[in-house]
């Protein structure tokens, strides 16, 4: 796979990686959008764990000092 | 001597590109000082446990709000200026096409893509500003990239584009994106908050309304001066820069900075003074400023200054109004983005059909008139709200808006983010382990 899609810079035109419509592009325009997705849905687990496993000490804590309520 | 005239008239058109393409890179510079305002703003209006989170709310929203511009909404603005009709052509704007990367032969897509793109992460920034405190993380990047990247620029097809159905139908006017922008975006909160509901703490068991104040009340104010300055060039970038030809707005009217520089200005502090009229209070005055510009900026192109400084005084007496109604009303709008954006908005495009109904068009389009700027009102209100209460309410259904109540009662830093706002202070605020 070759990223370079023109051999001279004399009348390029679209001269971004792997150049439109070729197989690198759509590769790494679903990467894009796949790790924009997954981190995400890690961001939605990892919260959802978190939510369920607070520290009591860490709770008991902030509701006795307050925690600027 | 008609190849030299030939060859200067090439440079010329050259130069005049460059100059474009360096125009809005400036606007768009510019712009991203809304985001870092924003940024200071929200987390000096938070509590200290909350306030790491709302600046990561911030940054994250940004960071997803470019790619997710760029994989959809750039293409929407192109796809439907005629309502829910796909345009001819509109896949030029797609992310697979030649002109939607580095192309030599391009001078324009790439700029006005980063203008449009701040635009958007404007209208996610607004609608953070209201929910801070007990939406979570992953909730508001959904809903940050739904409206940033999807509603607003929708209606930016339809009423910030030459050939956007509410132009052609309804000769609508709106040069500085009071309705697409401000509008959408405060209307889309309001539809959110309802379904996200109140802080804990924020109203009694009888209904009595507290005070949550902000833990750094001047960060929020430099945040929000921070913000008015990058609305020069949020402003600057919704006028036409023609290569090889005058400023035009982006109806196709003739227009110049000049305008701008007179309203936007007046609209500055007649939105302060109004504000500080009704209210007194340093948060609502800034807001009020905001407010101010925003209700001007619907005429901004035309309006004879002291009509937009009067405009904008009352734009800036609205906000604050506006805030306290919510508030009776059970709405928990934490930084005021309904009123200072929504409402402030409506009222642009209502004042722009008093002052302005009779001014032409450009071509055949229609006149701008009273009626046609209340109907866009209310297209811009409908637009923003309907899908902000739908998908709103499916993610609370779902249990993925909101903290629980614990947490929020301890602080969202202390399990969304890994770090400590003031470590050397005695207010907890302990890192996720």
């Amino acid at each position: 796979m070759d990223p370079s899609t023109f051999a001279a810079w004399e009348g390029a035109s679209a001269v971004f990686t792997f150049g439109p419509g070729s197989a690198g592009m759509w590769l790494f325009l679903l990467g894009a959008i796949g790790v924009g997705l997954g981190v995400l849905g890690r961001m939605i687990i990892q919260e959802n764990q978190t939510f369920r496993s607070l520290d009591p000490d860490l709770v008991k804590e902030g509701g006795l000092r307050g925690a600027n309520i | 001597m008609e190849e030299q005239l030939s060859q200067l008239q090439s440079t010329v058109e050259l130069l005049s590109a460059i100059e474009m393409e360096m125009y809005y890179w400036w606007c768009t510079a510019i712009m991203v000082l809304i985001h870092a305002g924003f940024l200071a703003y929200e987390m000096g209006a938070s509590r200290v446990k909350n306030s790491l989170t709302a600046g990561v709310k911030n940054i994250l929203a940004l960071a997803y709000l470019i790619p997710a511009f760029y994989f959809v909404g750039w293409w929407i603005y192109n796809a439907f200026p005629g309502g829910f009709t796909i345009t001819e052509g509109a896949s030029a704007a797609a992310p697979w096409s030649s002109s939607m990367g580095p192309n030599l032969s391009d001078k324009g897509t790439g700029i006005f893509w980063a203008a449009f793109t701040l635009f958007g992460a404007t209208t996610a920034s607004i609608l953070s500003g209201a929910l801070i405190e007990r939406i979570r993380l992953s909730a508001y990047v959904i809903l940050a990239c739904v409206l940033g990247a999807g509603v607003w620029i929708l209606g930016g097809a339809w009423g910030w584009h030459p050939d956007g159905w509410m132009l052609t139908e309804l000769g609508y006017h709106d040069i500085g994106a009071a309705g697409v922008v401000h509008t959408v975006a405060g209307f889309f909160a309001l539809g959110v908050l309802i379904n996200l509901g109140a802080r804990v703490g924020k109203y009694g068991p009888n209904g009595e309304i507290h005070d949550i104040r902000p833990h750094n009340l001047p960060m929020a104010l430099i945040g929000l001066m921070l913000i008015i300055v990058g609305f020069f060039g949020f402003l600057g970038g919704c006028i036409i820069y023609n290569v090889g030809g005058d400023w035009t707005t982006i109806y196709g009217n003739p227009s110049n900075l000049s305008a701008f520089g007179f309203n936007t200005l007046m609209g500055f502090a007649g939105g302060v003074i109004g504000a500080y009229a009704i209210s007194r209070e340093p948060f609502w005055m800034m807001s009020g400023a905001l407010a101010g510009i925003i209700s001007a900026a619907a005429g901004l192109d035309v309006y004879y200054p002291p009509v937009a400084f009067l405009v904008a005084f009352v734009g800036g007496c609205i906000a604050p109004i506006g805030g306290r109604l919510l508030e009776k009303a059970g709405i928990d709008d934490a930084v005021g983005a309904v009123s200072v954006h929504g409402f402030a908005g409506v009222w642009s495009l209502i004042a722009s059909g008093i002052f302005l109904h009779g001014y032409p068009n450009v071509g055949d389009l229609p006149d701008v008139t009273f009626m046609g700027q209340v109907i866009g009102a209310a297209v811009m209100m409908a637009l923003g709200f309907v899908p902000g209460y739908g998908i709103s309410l499916a993610m609370k259904s779902m249990g993925i808006l909101r903290v629980p109540e614990e947490v929020e009662t301890l602080g969202l830093d202390a399990v969304e983010v890994p770090s400590v706002a003031y470590p050397e202070s005695s207010i907890p605020a302990r890192a996720n382990q």
